[in-house]
């Protein structure tokens, strides 16, 4: 709870000045938090256990990697142009440290100079992707030389703008299937816009990109039938796993993309009788959330995932992805202070907090790492 | 849309014009330092209180300033909880005790974290421990005039770019006050470039990697384009169990947001489209304009969606 923090300042703009802080927390906060949490649980669990959500997730099986259909010369061709020989950095070449580990930076390919002149700014292009590919980490990004003069968009449609991105996404060696495709009416496009206050008391603003933002989840047989939308009553069909994506373009076409940790990583091993109670998750959250500093729920969602660990000696990186991981499913706990109502002015925001944890118990041979 | 065909037109081709006679100097090593507070319990302005914590936030504000420090800059200054008063963010104009000039108007490049709130169309942050000045002791407040109560005024020592990584630090309804704040009356220099949040932000160590991107990029595209690229978070937060791709319209976002000045419109514009880290424009020679980046209906929590 947050304590009315109340300023005596003489001056005009002491309401606007003083925000609204936490009242003192308390034993009972502790408990409103865990029940909070106990109660999401077991709406998103489907009963006082993981369990059921365990097996669910067990049954996936991903079919792709984005290391068996990431080509170089393809992707230098396509966003250079044919025409075109990139500068390679120096280590490029190299995929291990220098102490033998798996080397998880970028390659970076470059097309003209990064650094400005004294008066002017060289055109520049830049691929990077992951040395160790596997590890699933790909950026784009180009600008024109000079001044970049505003440039309103005016030909790309939302639709457009996501059909090119799952083109890019193809083209980058993503695997489709763990691309959720959304259903109709629904596009994860968004316009990024300038503007500027006119003479007339309004504002003008034009759009300059369009940014497509793609997660990455994997199809479960049968979904979660406890999980369904009230209105349509569709049921939830996959699971959220690391890795996302976004692309933003211009009437010119991509200028900016970035598919960020869409790693090889596979399933990891773990069994439905390791499978957390809601009661053991509840405790475990909420006490780690407690000394994060949480004490008030305004905004709480609890998602069903997978989480990126680390390997373990039973469960080892595969020779062809070492730097890959495991992945084990797990939920996303997503907390904020304050709710989706408007604050009023002078009430402190704290931000608001994203954690994962796994959903079954660490075992000798799965030490959840 | 609001878009007026013949003022951008027009606006267009003065941008071109303008960019020529500000773009004057260029990729020089910029000093950088970083503001930070994640422990307020031990401090005197919200003294015991844990709820007010945040303990990953430090180490958000440090990927950004580690990063910049890789790419050649010079770290000048890690400030993390302490004796983090407004001392360090206030103008002397408004107190002699401000000091913002040997702290946060002295580097070229800053990120400053704290909480954030709406002190009425301006930026407050809470401050970790409290100091003598009149009516915001334990706040900055960023944003409109010294007799309005704000303390907030920097570039005219140094600063160039300022980074908020704090909730409601540069709403929609903010832009027309903060103009202010990036050129005190008088003063020769001005800030550029300002980056914040439209409504409230979220702190996890796997968003280390967004601020130090935002640093990376940032030598690639405009500081405003890199940071609204890497800190936009599109329908990941609050959203029901079953929706959580948000297809059924139940998640919110996380909307980042950048502004810059100018004498005239097509001036501010073309610096937020422009300027990096390693193409440093002059100084701002007037704020009687300003002009916006974010992503139009970027829906945050505890905020509407983005409109400016």
């Amino acid at each position: 709870m947050f304590k009315t923090w109340i300023a005596r300042a003489a001056a005009v703009v002491a309401i606007a000045a003083l925000p609204t802080l936490a009242m003192a927390q308390t034993a009972s906060d502790k408990e409103r938090l865990r029940g909070a949490i106990s109660a999401s649980l077991a709406s998103v669990l489907g009963g006082d256990s993981a369990r059921a959500v365990v097996d669910k997730i067990a049954t996936v099986k991903p079919d792709g990697a984005i290391s068996k259909n990431f080509n170089v010369a393809d992707m230098t061709k396509q966003w250079f142009g044919p025409r075109t020989v990139p500068n390679p950095a120096p280590d490029c070449r190299t995929t291990q440290t220098a102490s033998g580990e798996s080397d998880e930076g970028l390659c970076l390919l470059e097309v003209g100079r990064r650094e400005a002149d004294m008066d002017s700014s060289p055109a520049y292009s830049v691929l990077a992707y992951s040395k160790n590919i596997g590890i699933g980490d790909l950026l784009f990004a180009r600008r024109p030389a000079g001044t970049v003069a505003p440039a309103p968009m005016s030909k790309l449609s939302d639709s457009e703008a996501y059909d090119k991105a799952l083109a890019f996404l193809r083209a980058a060696g993503v695997p489709m299937s763990e691309v959720p495709q959304p259903p109709r009416g629904f596009l994860p496009v968004r316009s990024l816009a300038i503007g500027m206050p006119d003479d007339k008391g309004g504002s003008t603003r034009m759009t300059i990109q369009k940014v497509v933002s793609l997660p990455r989840a994997f199809a479960v047989s049968g979904g979660f039938p406890w999980l369904k939308d009230p209105r349509s009553g569709q049921v939830l069909a996959h699971v959220v796993a690391p890795g996302k994506a976004t692309i933003a373009f211009n009437d010119a076409g991509v200028q900016f993309a970035s598919i960020e940790g869409w790693s090889d990583a596979q399933m990891g091993r773990f069994e439905s009788k390791d499978a957390k109670s809601v009661s053991e998750l509840a405790d475990e959250i909420t006490d780690d959330l407690w000394g994060e500093g949480v004490q008030k729920v305004g905004s709480l969602s609890i998602l069903i995932s997978l989480r990126k660990a680390l390997p373990n000696p039973d469960d080892p990186n595969p020779p062809q992805c070492p730097a890959c991981g495991l992945l084990l499913p797990a939920v996303q706990v997503m907390v904020a202070p304050v709710g989706p109502e408007l604050l009023k002015q002078g009430t402190l925001a704290p931000p608001g907090l994203v954690r994962e944890y796994n959903l079954v118990r660490a075992t000798e041979a799965a030490p959840n790492r | 849309m609001n878009t007026s065909s013949k003022h951008l037109g027009l606006l267009i081709k003065c941008a071109v014009g303008l960019a020529v006679s500000t773009a004057l100097s260029t990729a020089l090593a910029l000093k950088v330092d970083m503001y930070a507070i994640g422990n307020w319990s031990g401090g005197n302005c919200a003294p015991g209180d844990t709820d007010t914590n945040r303990s990953s936030w430090p180490g958000m504000a440090k990927a950004w300033y580690d990063r910049m420090g890789s790419l050649g800059h010079a770290r000048t200054g890690n400030f993390t909880d302490g004796n983090m008063t407004v001392r360090r963010f206030c103008d002397p104009t408004v107190h002699a005790s401000c000091a913002d000039a040997s702290y946060v108007d002295w580097p070229d490049a800053a990120i400053v974290a704290a909480h954030g709130y709406d002190a009425g169309n301006r930026w407050g942050a809470l401050m970790r421990n409290s100091a003598n000045i009149p009516a915001a002791s334990c706040s900055l407040i960023m944003g409109n005039t010294v007799a309005s109560g704000s303390n907030m005024f920097v570039g005219d020592s140094n600063l160039k770019f300022l980074n908020a990584s704090s909730c409601l630090s540069l709403n929609d309804n903010y832009f027309s006050n903060m103009r202010t704040a990036f050129k005190k009356p008088g003063a020769s220099r001005g800030l550029h470039v300002m980056t914040g949040f439209h409504g409230v932000m979220w702190i996890s160590s796997s968003f280390n990697g967004d601020y130090a991107n935002a640093a990376f990029w940032g030598h690639i595209l405009p500081v405003s384009t890199a940071w609204v690229t890497r800190h936009y978070k599109s329908n990941q937060f609050s959203c029901a169990g079953y929706d959580p791709f948000n297809w059924f319209g139940t998640c919110q976002d996380q909307c980042p947001t950048a502004m810059t000045v100018g004498p005239s419109r097509s001036n501010a514009l073309s610096r937020l489209l422009n300027e990096r880290y390693n193409w440093v424009w002059s100084s701002p020679s007037g704020n009687s304009h300003y002009a916006w980046m974010g992503y139009l209906g970027c829906d945050p929590v505890a905020q509407d969606g983005f409109n400016p």
